[in-house]
């Protein structure tokens, strides 16, 4: 086959298919656009962490990071005295909301104050493993202004004063428990350019100012030449409080990896059944169109083509379709993800990555994968279509233009086996955090809903009793014909309606178990934030009090909260510390929520996550370093935590502060008084909570409203992917009834001929459009039904360790299903209207 | 049966394709009209089923003024009244052979059991009996075009309409679907105009008309 | 006066701004007392021990000198941090070997953290991580692991203390208020090892120490400072200094001259003169130093002439000074002879008081 004869038959090809190659090309360049933002997104953040991290640690071979309120500051000065270590540098390190000049001057915009991290560090350390935390060294100090000594002054990464719009000697201020902490720019820091948005004071302002004295949050360790490095970390560990543990600088990356994997994979899933329904698309157009071109490929084997020639001709038209789709998806995501970094920094719409700067740094290797996949997708799709051509008579060909697509032989054992295969993939354990059975199961349970759809439409057929309505029993006669085209355009319904409403379902489900949740969980009437963007604020015990004798309040609930590191896990364990009474246990669904009695161990309660990422049970009792102290805790149960996805754990408050001492609180919960008036006391709780600046008070149903949108927003691009989807899927299937249609012209013609109306035509093709609609729509709700239930129990509950209820949104599931069988049955009318538009009498004569 | 009067149809263009046509044609009676390629017959056979209107003159079938009714219901006459026979056959692939012949039947809304009854007798007239369940596909162009001719008298028309039907085949099946058309025209009584531009199937009908330099005459 | 600016350019705004109060004052006729004085006095506010010597090895004559400056930042003082930078120390070392030709140097600057960073009271005993000056029993200990360089020292008084100025009260200005206390011990009998990269070298030679202590900023109008410190060829002991202002002319200057047998005299400001006699120009920093020196005190005139010319000490990244600080022979009236160091500050910009 010579490059000339393909030209000329891509050529011919592309004339008479350019409306459905480009579908075929839009659906897999969204497929690879999706996986391809998905990964650069990812990426980029990995790589901005990554270099955050190498940035500010300099040459530190090694960082002790302790919990997330932090550690005892001694344990420095031990650290840094041993012989092993060459170097030691404390750090306090907290996430803080900065107000820029324009928002300090007065003018308190809440859409001025932006998050950024505070270093605090002692800068002669610092720099012997950063030289560039001293902004002198890079020429970048203002002449004669103050060092780090100066309590008012810090020090800024260029990103940070990109952030807050300040430059040097410019005025900002960052909220701090004691007040706002008014600061000036001494200098910016252009060696640490990579470090992303991070104000630097000095470590003993850092404390003071922010009221953690003794405290601080990470040591960066450069180890003495020649120590032993086994050696020299088992040393220094045993110098460090229980709770602080070791490790090289770039595991924050590799850590931050391991959380957003789930979220990473779930999001290519979603692109992959995309790049599917992409694949089905392909499928039906060459499908279609080497059935409309059948006779003139009859005739090029009869002048000697090989069949192979004309097998490798199709591949090579559906590897061209990939391409084009593969190259203009690469294009858009990585468009999109470039727009979307200078939009939303790094953030995916779940949170993981706030506060870094959106650095655009595509992953290559991903990507081409990525593209890999969608031109692999499309050549499978048209080895698929030349499997087909391996049958063809060339004889019978030439004389007959009718030929059917390949479609999956009759019968329900194949769909059937399908589906037993889908059911117990579904049961096996993850791989990792990765779902791996869950996904089988959902692409088998897809599977058998394809394969089950030759059989479910010879079973309908059979049953159709058409035999006076003329239309029906034309309709019914031309599907009955042909299989493998009803197959074709029935399966791409059936894997877009399935995909969609299992997406539906899941997130309905997860809507309605929030909703349920959260009104168990707010149990109070209001609730008082410390830090909302941040945690450097907290309430401290005077406040908590002075909350208590609010009139009208008639108890308060403060809530301590804290982020260990575990050594040997990569997921921190977030601890919740508030009382624990029956009423709270029962809101956050713990199975049996009598408290158990007070023992030697503290008694505590486990999140879901917990129990899959620390593999405790009920019952056990675990040791864990609480401010630096070991604390025994004996598991009491089970409870359900949508807020914190890596494993939280719940203890009494009294508890947490006997063992710890610490009798701050991030957070208050409020309940009214019955007989209070909730205006006045909202009130008075605002004039308290307004003395710490930046804490915010709201009631419940606020709360509750706030968490549903934010669920919401997070769910949007789903929402949006999922109907662009189908969208483009309906507009594939109305393609193929055009095809179709324009194939069956003469046909149109003769029933003209014969005294069919326009209309009547038109009707016909609407009615077959219903029919297929139809079919798909309940095999794909069948589907989607089998494939929901394998996201909800399977695939969320390995990858975000959430337990959840199926709840059935019926109504959204009636809405797609006669949308989309409307929308078949209209696209294949109006489809059909450009064959029958034509003159009859031309119809009867075109031979094409 | 079938009475036209004046009847004139022009290019697009503007130019007279044909002007002035008479054409009387009786119950059981089959005309043929020659002509050369080009000459207009396939535009009055068009104008005659009412699937094209003509410019000016009157079409009467049956009593019946074709070219006062609007689009719909020249369908449903066409439905009722018409019978066709293409050159092509064009015989609908995913019907069968039966089915196929009891097409207008069915559109004509006869109960499946009366179709069925009709295409067998019609299948046997014209030499296929028990080839009812068979597709389309699998029969020679004779026998496809002798399907087509009896599925263009199965609803009893009042006109069937023959254009080129003798142009796919061979010699010996034209000359046996022709007489077929005569035999199925005679026996059903409907009027039957054959148009062609060969003089030897010309020569089975009552009549001859000759269409050229835009008037019909005798032949 | 040393480097006291060096301090005030890294901290100078903390210092400048909050003035002199609630530091220990300087005041005439205080006696000195030992071995209390030795140790740190953290309620002045600044303070240094300084280590200047010259030594013989395999591989030829070395310059060396070691510093340790303490400086009391009061405005940190209400911070009851941990961290808060209420006594800073900086250390400074250098090595010169006329064969290599360019000065080997290093520094550490900490804030005071116990067992970390340290000056103690009541001995000499000074240390910045693994830097350390310490008084043991009779000699003084000095140990200094530095980059490209360490120095592994002792030095044992052979003479008892000498005060500099009004028996340890020097005035630094027109102002008696700005004075420091000050005393040296000069000729100090220094034996230990040296380590150049791999190449551990025995050493054998002597060195001057000097201590003072202060709480008072220098005159406005000075600029920058010259100073000498050298130990005379038969056991005399040289000290002379200048204040320069911006032209280049003498704010203030000052002197001691203690003969071998014990007779020491004090110059007056008006009996110390300064003449530079050549200047090296530094390739690196285009600033040029009068690195060939000829001083009068008492009407006795010496010349200085540097080991090697290059002995510039560029801390411009870690702590924004540049200055000159180098060994020097000396040759005096009357064919005496004598080995020190010449420091030579404020000749690049000038440094903020």
């Amino acid at each position: 086959m010579n490059a000339a004869l393909v030209a000329t038959l891509l050529a011919g090809s592309l004339a008479g298919n350019r409306w459905r190659s480009g579908l075929a090309v839009a659906c897999i360049a969204l497929g690879v656009a999706l996986a391809g933002a998905v990964h650069t997104l990812h990426a980029s953040a990995l790589d901005e962490i990554d270099r955050a991290a190498r940035t500010l640690g300099g040459e530190a071979d090694l960082q002790a990071r302790g919990p997330r309120n932090g550690f005892d500051d001694a344990a420095f000065i031990a650290v840094a005295k041993l012989p092993e270590v060459a170097a030691a540098s404390p750090v306090v390190e907290l996430d803080v909301v900065a107000l820029p000049p324009a928002a300090e001057s007065g003018e308190r915009a809440a859409g001025g104050r932006t998050t950024v991290k505070l270093l605090g560090i002692d800068p002669f350390r610092a720099a012997r493993l950063q030289p560039g935390f001293l902004a002198g060294a890079s020429g970048e100090r203002a002449e004669g202004t103050p060092g780090y000594l100066d309590t008012d002054v810090a020090f800024l990464t260029p990103a940070a004063a990109r952030h807050l719009g300040v430059g040097v000697n410019g005025a900002f201020a960052l909220r701090g428990p004691r007040g706002d902490v008014k600061l000036r720019v001494g200098g910016l820091l252009p060696a640490l350019e990579g470090g992303g948005p991070v104000v630097v004071v000095d470590i003993a302002h850092a404390q003071f100012a922010f009221a953690r004295l003794g405290l601080i949050h990470r040591i960066d360790l450069r180890l003495a030449p020649g120590a032993s490095r086994e050696r020299a970390i088992a040393s220094i560990q045993s110098a460090l409080p229980p709770g602080v543990r070791l490790e090289r600088p770039d595991d924050g990356a590799s850590r931050t990896a391991g959380l957003t994997r789930a979220y990473r994979v779930n999001l290519t899933a979603l692109a992959l059944m995309a790049l599917f329904t992409g694949g089905f698309l392909v499928f039906s157009t060459l499908a279609l169109a080497a059935a409309r071109r059948r006779q003139e490929f009859a005739l090029l084997r009869a002048l000697g083509l090989t069949a192979g020639a004309l097998r490798r001709f199709l591949a090579l038209e559906g590897a061209l379709l990939g391409l084009a789709g593969a190259a203009a998806g690469t294009v858009l995501g990585l468009a999109a993800s470039r727009a979307m970094l200078e939009r939303f920094g790094h953030d995916l719409g779940a949170g993981f990555f706030s506060g870094t700067a959106g650095t655009f740094s595509p992953d290559l290797l991903a990507l081409a994968a990525v593209g890999l996949a969608g031109v692999a997708t499309a050549g499978t799709a048209a080895f698929a279509v030349t499997r087909a051509f391996d049958r063809l008579d060339v004889a019978q060909a030439l004389k007959d233009r009718h030929l059917d697509l390949p479609a999956a032989p009759g019968g329900w054992s194949a769909p059937a086996a399908t589906a037993v295969l889908a059911t117990l993939a579904a049961f096996l354990p993850p791989a990792g955090e990765i779902p791996v059975g869950g996904y089988l199961a959902i692409v088998l349970a897809l599977g058998a809903a394809v394969l089950a759809v030759v059989p479910a439409t010879q079973v309908l057929l059979s049953r159709a009793r058409a035999e006076e309505n003329p239309l029906l029993v034309l309709a019914t006669a031309q599907v009955r014909s042909l299989p493998g085209h009803l197959a074709a355009m029935v399966s791409g319904i059936v894997v877009s309606v399935a995909l969609t409403s299992a997406m539906a379902i899941m997130v309905f489900s997860f809507r309605v178990s929030l909703d349920g949740w959260l009104q168990g969980v707010l149990g109070a009437d209001f609730f008082a934030r410390a830090s909302p963007g941040g945690d450097a604020v907290v309430f401290d015990e005077r406040l908590q009090s002075r909350l208590a004798q609010v009139p009208g309040a008639a108890r308060i609930d403060p809530i301590r909260y804290d982020r260990l590191n575990l050594a040997g896990h990569s997921h921190p364990l977030t601890v919740m510390a508030r009382p624990v009474t029956e009423r709270l246990l029962a809101g956050f669904q713990v199975a049996s929520p009598a408290l158990p009695p007070k023992g030697d161990a503290m008694n505590a309660w486990m999140s879901e996550a917990a129990a899959d990422l620390f593999g405790w049970k009920a019952g056990d009792e675990i040791e864990l370093p609480f401010a630096g102290k070991p604390a025994r805790l004996r598991i009491a149960g089970t409870y359900r935590d949508y807020a914190r996805t890596w494993g939280a754990i719940l203890v009494d408050l009294e508890d947490w502060r006997r063992h710890t001492g610490d009798r701050l609180a991030n957070d208050v919960a409020i309940v009214a008084d019955r007989s209070a008036d909730a205006k006045a006391l909202e009130k008075a709780l605002a004039r308290v909570v307004g003395e710490v600046p930046g804490a915010e008070l709201h009631d419940a149903a606020y709360i509750h409203n706030r968490s549903l949108e934010i669920f919401d927003r997070t769910f949007a691009a789903t929402y949006a992917l999922e109907a662009a989807a189908v969208l483009i899927a309906l507009a594939g299937v109305t393609s193929s009834f055009a095809a179709l249609a324009w194939s069956r012209r003469r046909e149109f013609g003769v029933l003209r001929h014969l005294g069919l109306t326009r209309r009547e035509v038109l009707r016909l093709l609407a009615f077959e459009g219903a029919a297929a609609g139809g079919v798909g729509v309940a095999l794909g709700l069948a589907a989607g039904a089998a494939v929901s239930v394998v996201l909800v129990r399977v695939v969320n509950r390995q990858s975000f360790h959430w337990g959840m209820e199926i709840h059935w949104p019926w109504l959204a599931l009636g809405v797609l299903a006669g949308a989309v069988v409307l929308l078949c049955a209209l696209g294949a009318a109006a489809a059909g209207r450009a064959a029958v538009a034509r003159e009859a009498v031309d119809a009867v004569k075109d031979d094409a | 049966m079938l009475a036209v009067r004046g009847l004139a149809k022009r290019w697009p263009g503007g130019a007279i394709l044909f002007e002035n046509l008479d054409i009387e044609v009786a119950a059981g009676e089959l005309v043929a009209i020659v002509g050369e390629s080009g000459a207009g017959k396939s535009t009055l056979l068009n104008a005659l089923a009412g699937l094209d209107r003509a410019d000016s003159g009157s079409i009467v079938i049956a009593g019946t003024p074709v070219d006062a009714l609007d689009e719909d219901a020249l369908a449903r006459w066409r439905r009722a009244h018409v019978g066709f026979v293409f050159q092509q056959f064009h015989l609908l692939p995913y019907l069968t052979v039966g089915e196929n012949v009891a097409l207008p039947l069915l559109l004509n809304g006869v109960p499946s059991a009366a179709r069925a009854v009709r295409a067998s007798e019609l299948l046997a007239r014209v030499g296929l009996a028990g080839r009812e369940d068979r597709k389309p596909g699998s029969l020679s162009g004779g026998e496809m075009q002798r399907v087509a001719i009896a599925r263009a008298v199965a609803h009893k028309p009042r006109l069937v309409l023959a254009d080129e039907p003798t142009g796919n085949l061979d010699e010996a099946s034209a000359a046996e679907a022709l007489a077929l058309l005569r035999d199925a025209v005679k026996g059903e009584g409907a009027a039957g105009l054959l148009v062609t531009h060969s003089e030897a199937a010309a020569a089975v009908a009552d009549r001859v008309l000759r269409l050229a330099g835009r008037r019909l005459a005798r032949a | 006066m040393r480097r006291f600016a060096l301090l005030l350019a890294a901290c100078a705004a903390t210092l400048a701004a909050h003035g002199r109060e609630g530091y220990a004052p300087v005041v005439p006729g205080a006696r000195l007392a030992f071995p209390a004085d030795r140790g740190s006095h953290p309620m002045h506010r600044i303070e240094w021990w300084y280590v200047t010597g010259h030594l013989e090895s395999a591989r030829g004559p070395l310059g060396f000198q070691v510093t340790f400056f303490r400086l009391r930042n009061k405005e940190a003082e209400a911070n009851p941090s941990r961290f808060a930078p209420t006594q800073l120390l900086f250390a400074h070392a250098a090595l010169a070997e006329p064969a290599h030709g360019k000065l080997r140097h290093d520094q550490r600057i900490a804030r005071a953290l116990p067992g970390l960073a340290q000056a103690h009271e009541g001995e000499t005993n000074v240390f910045i991580d693994d830097w350390t000056l310490r008084r043991e029993a009779d000699r003084y200990v000095a140990r200094i692991p530095g980059q490209g360089f360490t120095l592994d020292l002792a030095l044992a008084p052979t003479q008892p203390v000498l005060l500099q100025g009004e028996g340890g009260y020097s005035r630094k200005g027109p102002n008696r208020a700005q004075a420091s206390r000050y005393y040296s011990e000069p000729h100090l009998a220094t034996t230990g090892t040296v380590t150049l990269g791999s190449e551990r070298l025995a050493v054998r030679g002597h060195a001057w120490l000097d201590h003072e202590w202060s709480s008072e900023i220098l005159a406005g109008d000075a600029v920058g400072w010259d100073w000498a410190g050298i130990n005379l060829d038969g056991g005399g002991a040289l000290m002379a200094f200048r204040l320069r202002d911006r032209a280049g002319g003498t704010v203030w200057a000052g002197g001691t001259k203690r003969e071998p047998d014990g007779r020491t005299r004090a110059f007056r400001e008006d009996e110390v003169a300064w003449l530079p006699l050549r200047t090296w120009k530094s390739p690196r920093t285009g600033v040029a130093y009068p690195v060939g020196m000829r001083f009068t005190a008492g009407g006795e005139a010496w010349t200085l002439e540097p080991l090697i010319d290059d002995q510039e000490l560029d801390s411009r990244a870690s702590t924004g000074t540049l200055y000159w600080e180098g060994a020097v022979r000396a040759s005096g009236p009357g064919g005496a002879k004598g080995s020190g160091y010449l420091e030579l500050t404020g000749y690049g910009r000038a440094l903020a008081f």
